[in-house]
């Protein structure tokens, strides 16, 4: 096993693609936050606390709206309810782990630490705390240096589509996707889950069809499950 | 003083909203953590989760986005098995940035 600074130092290497496309997200919404009434101590408070740019992004286009507390509240457990997945997922992946080390962790989990994580976790150097730390701190500081510059200077875009800024998200959530095209049943779950996504998002609304079409794509992995074959033998042995 | 830096009512919703996403941070893990060994099937879904979850939030742009869009998307598969991963991105994304931009 590296030396846990080698390790720090690696998971702050792959980092380094990922922060180009942090970047320009961030700013967006610094700058949303400002936009909606809000002080730069409040959009810097809040992504120290959040570190989440989806319900970042909910919660400022709702406070305008002169919602109550709880409204809101629902609206961002619902947009990030992914993260319990998430957190199951990795979670077992670092055990095990001092108490305060894994809150720590898990404090940090947003999308991009559980790709490059969970796929460090099936490589042969495995995944340790300090890869994972060194990864998702790069990313916290950051998302913080990018709001806080997109809430100081505020980005004008005319045309948003012009510079691609509307499939800039969606192309980057595929693209980790198909980082685990060699997960068994990989490309069936793929298609069960855009399929139910699709649909829950055409006749329900988001953010449900990130719920809805997670959780189908995890039962067919279930269903598709075939047992450990050496279950048996190491059960006679 | 904290009264004067932050607005009381906006104050109370972000500490509320990290809250709210702190506990869906631990829950996930501390929940599962109470059920180990954990059965074949439990362990193929929380596999699955990357590929499963993160395959949603590319729907909308399917649905919402026209043909162009989704050859955007067609165009970040195909390159997302020759090069990359920031290649990929930044491929089709500017692939798409030019088309609306030139022609």
């Amino acid at each position: 096993m590296n030396p846990p600074k080698a390790d720090i130092l690696e998971g702050v290497r792959v980092s380094m693609p990922f922060i180009f496309s942090v970047f320009p997200f961030g700013m967006v919404v610094g700058t949303l936050g400002v936009n909606s009434g809000a002080g730069l101590p409040d959009v810097l408070l809040q992504s120290l606390l959040f570190f989440a740019g989806a319900s970042q992004t909910v919660m400022w286009e709702l406070y305008p709206q002169g919602l109550s507390l709880w409204v809101i509240a629902v609206a961002i457990f619902a947009v990030n309810f992914r993260l319990v997945l998430y957190s199951a997922a990795i979670g077992r992946r670092l055990e095990p782990l001092t108490k305060p080390r894994m809150l720590a962790a898990l404090f940090l989990l947003q999308d991009i630490s559980l790709a490059v994580g969970i796929q460090r976790a099936d490589s042969p150097s495995g995944l340790t705390w300090h890869y994972y730390m060194g990864l998702s701190l790069m990313l916290y500081v950051t998302w913080i240096i990018s709001v806080v510059l997109g809430a100081i200077f505020g980005v004008f875009i005319s045309d948003p589509q012009l510079v691609g800024l509307d499939m800039l998200v969606p192309v980057y959530f595929l693209c980790l996707v198909m980082g685990f095209r060699a997960k068994p049943n990989a490309a069936t779950i793929f298609a069960v889950s855009a399929g139910i996504a699709a649909i829950v998002f055409v006749y329900i609304g988001s953010p449900y069809h990130i719920g809805a079409g997670g959780v189908a794509g995890m039962l067919v992995a279930a269903m598709l499950a075939t047992p450990p074959a050496n279950k048996a033998s190491n059960n006679v042995v | 003083m904290l009264s004067e830096l932050f607005d009381p009512l906006l104050l109370q919703l972000i500490i509320v909203g990290a809250l709210v996403t702190l506990i869906n941070r631990l829950a996930g893990h501390y929940i599962l953590a109470r059920f180990e060994p954990i059965n074949y099937r439990v362990e193929a879904a929380l596999e699955a989760v990357p590929v499963a979850v993160m395959t949603t939030l590319v729907m909308p742009a399917v649905v919402t986005g026209g043909w162009l869009e989704r050859l955007c998307l067609v165009i970040a598969m195909v390159l997302c098995l020759r090069v990359p991963f920031a290649a990929a991105v930044f491929g089709a994304v500017g692939a798409l940035v030019i088309y609306r931009n030139f022609v």
